[in-house]
């Protein structure tokens, strides 16, 4: 057996380069920059020049080795460069998304940015239901505004859905004639709407390029209009002197009498390490995170339970006139939080989201006809193309212990044992993606849709990756404290989306974000 | 014999109408086909389906795709992935074959008046809950 290399101590070692782990390395090496910090990323850096929105069979890649899902990614037998591992998600109702490498889920994320309402952080005292979050929006408030800095958020101030924000720094992205639709058919129902926040640049900044709307943002941006982390947090931390090192797999978190003592990893080359470290940081996004800390046997009852995704549902209107077809962020265009808050007439706690998006491609609107073939699928395409828009239905997801990430009882190449995801749809989720589609629908027809699809569920938006080591203060019932520190082990902080004691309706990306920066400001205080 | 038959059931996938042609004619890589649609075609009786009208060769393609899910999607995938990608068929749709960069895409059209119906929302005041 190969020796492992023991390697030099470092004061802080992250796990984990993506939204959460990026963002708490940039903080932390500014407001602590004696500490040493290293972090380990199981992926690579993508280039640019290699994404699929460069060649002609980008349409085929979407599906293929470019798909979002890491499972869909392996099966084609030529997967990006992301460092993806399998995922047993054969008992979950949505299959988990995400990307493995410098930058982690934020490659091909939409970059739809809002926040969470100031009434998602208090369930419990405001609606009787789940549980509260050790502190507020307006605590984290802060920490939101330093992250749309780094960021760069486009959009308009002013919306009244949120408490007042600072100015965005960019103009909103085009509606377009998709938007516009939506636009009216919202305002004829005396709706609330409003542009969505992006974190994509509408116009140019430094090396970066301004969005001109080329449509397949989730296989990466080709002139980094989109911000995602390894162009954003990740230079940052570098120029801090963060030792980032790509291609480093940690398969355990070492702990001895109940504190981490550092962590073992595999590198490029295939060379055992272990790194010793003060503190270790995980942010392996809410798989990851579970599947690296039940490894390692963390002994905290609620770790691994609680996933939860966003149920999420859509439906689609069909327009005479013609559309925008794929062009522009997919995510982004407008939304509306009329349903957002909890209204006990519903008959369900919380609310929705509606997201207005723009249209797949045309290889996968046809691949997703049922039947995709013959005559009769061919003239719906035809009808259909450029002339559809869909309304994204984003409900509330309450924790629930049964829905889960779990080891499996083999190991994988990685060297970590195998993981599975385990998730059912409940009934008051499937209440509340009712009543939204219900309203979408209302909302298609209002804007002119003479004919709609309803897909109940979209299994394929496994997007976010919340809550399997969720912040509380009783360690029964979660696996942090406020601070991310583990209970089982309080040098062990998580920093990613694990962390959500509840998600509120609406995409996690800012939120994440805001909360690694807090994070990292509290370690550093103590540091200091 | 099986190049004829993977023609007609390629067809018989995608048929086209009157100005999107039908897959023989869409100017395709039949060759890098065969391969994918080969497990398929092996299910398939080539004199039975030569000989059937276009509704006789539907009705014997939705037999093999229930027999045989998985050889029958992996070739649906590979064809429709030729055939949408083809730049003949782009066209009609009104698309482009150039890839998406760098020349991106346009937005079209004056977006001002429909952002003066904000004016409403805002008048409505604050909408989330403290
Ligand atoms: C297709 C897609 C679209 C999305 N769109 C949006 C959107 O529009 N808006 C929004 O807000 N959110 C969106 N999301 C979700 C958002 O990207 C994620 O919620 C966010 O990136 C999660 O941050 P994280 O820090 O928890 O994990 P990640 O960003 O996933 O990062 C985790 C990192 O940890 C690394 N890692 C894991 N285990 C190990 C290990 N053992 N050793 C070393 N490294 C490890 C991984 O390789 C990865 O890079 C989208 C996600 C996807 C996949
Ligand atoms: S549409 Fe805009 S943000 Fe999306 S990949 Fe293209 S340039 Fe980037």
């Amino acid at each position: 057996m190969a020796k492992e290399i023991r390697l030099q101590p470092v004061d802080v070692v992250v796990v984990g380069a993506g939204l959460g782990g990026a963002a708490f390395c940039a903080r932390l090496s500014e407001r602590a920059p004696r500490l040493r910090i290293a972090c380990l990323e199981r992926g690579g850096w993508f280039q640019r020049a290699d994404l699929p929105a460069h060649r002609r069979d980008w349409q085929e890649l979407m599906m293929s080795s470019w798909a979002t899902s890491p499972n869909l990614r392996q099966r084609s037998g030529a997967s990006a460069c992301s460092a993806d591992y399998a995922i047993d998600d054969s008992q979950s109702a949505f299959k988990p998304l995400m990307w493995s490498g410098m930058g982690g889920s934020t490659v091909n994320w939409a970059a739809h940015f809002p926040r969470l309402h100031p009434s998602d952080f208090r369930l419990r005292t405001q609606d009787g239901i789940a549980e509260d979050w050790p502190f507020s929006y307006f605590d984290l408030e802060p920490y939101y505004d330093l992250n749309d800095e780094a960021f760069g958020v486009a959009g308009l101030a002013g919306d009244p859905a949120y408490p007042p924000k600072k100015s965005r720094r960019m103009k909103p992205l085009p509606l377009g004639r998709l938007g516009r639709r939506a636009a009216a058919g919202f305002d004829r129902l005396g709706w609330h709407w409003w542009p969505v926040d992006a974190a994509i640049n509408t116009v140019a900044d430094g090396a970066r390029g301004a969005c001109n709307h080329c449509g397949p943002c989730q296989q990466g941006c080709a002139n980094g209009a989109k911000s995602s982390t390894d162009i954003t947090y990740l230079p940052r931390a570098t120029r801090n002197g963060v030792d980032l090192r790509p291609h480093c797999v940690v398969r355990e978190v070492v702990i001895e009498a109940g504190r981490a003592t550092g962590v073992r990893y595999v590198d490029a080359s295939g060379a055992e390490m272990l790194q010793p470290a003060s503190v270790v940081v995980v942010a392996g996004n809410g798989v990851g995170t579970a599947r690296l800390l039940l490894a390692s046997g963390v002994a905290s009852p609620a770790l691994g339970r609680n996933l939860m995704f966003h149920p999420a549902a859509y439906v689609r209107g069909m327009f005479k006139d013609e559309l925008d077809g794929p062009v522009g962020p997919i995510g982004c265009a407008l939304y509306s939080h009329e349903f957002y808050e909890t209204d006990p007439a519903r008959g369900f706690k919380r609310g929705v989201h509606l997201q207005v998006t723009r249209e797949n491609p045309l290889l996968m609107q046809a691949a997703r006809l049922e039947p995709a073939w013959g005559g009769e699928a061919q003239r719906r395409l035809r009808e259909e193309f450029r002339h559809s828009m869909a309304v994204l239905v984003l409900a509330e997801d309450l924790p629930e212990v049964h829905n889960r990430v779990v080891l499996a009882d083999r190991m994988e190449g990685d060297g970590l044992p195998g993981v599975r995801v385990e998730y059912r749809l409940s009934e008051h989720s499937r209440r509340s993606l009712d009543f939204g589609l219900d309203r979408a629908e209302e909302m298609l027809r209002a804007a002119g849709a003479y004919r709609v699809v309803r897909v109940p569920l979209a299994p394929l938006a496994g997007w976010h990756l919340l809550g399997t080591a969720r912040m509380g203060s009783d360690p029964g019932s979660s696996v942090t404290d406020a601070q991310g520190r583990c209970h089982a082990a309080p040098n062990i902080i998580v920093a990613d989306g694990s962390l959500f004691p509840t998600v509120g309706a609406v995409n996690p990306g800012s939120t994440i974000g805001a909360l690694a920066l807090k994070l990292a400001d509290d370690l550093a205080r103590e540091a200091a | 014999m099986s190049d004829a038959l993977l023609m007609a059931v390629l067809d018989a996938l995608l048929p086209g109408d009157a100005t999107l042609p039908p897959a023989s004619r869409a100017g395709l890589d039949v060759a890098k086909l065969a391969a994918p649609a080969q497990p398929l075609l092996a299910r398939i009786d080539a004199r039975a389906f030569l000989a059937a009208d276009a509704a006789g060769r539907s009705d014997l393609l939705r037999a093999v795709a229930q027999s045989d899910p998985v050889a029958f999607r992996e070739c649906l995938d590979r064809a429709l992935a030729a055939y949408y990608q083809a730049p003949t068929v782009l066209a009609v749709f009104g698309w482009r074959s150039e890839p998406p960069m760098p020349q991106g895409h346009e937005l079209i059209g004056d977006d001002g008046p429909a952002l003066a119906l904000l004016d409403t929302v805002r008048d409505r005041g604050p909408l989330w809950r403290r």
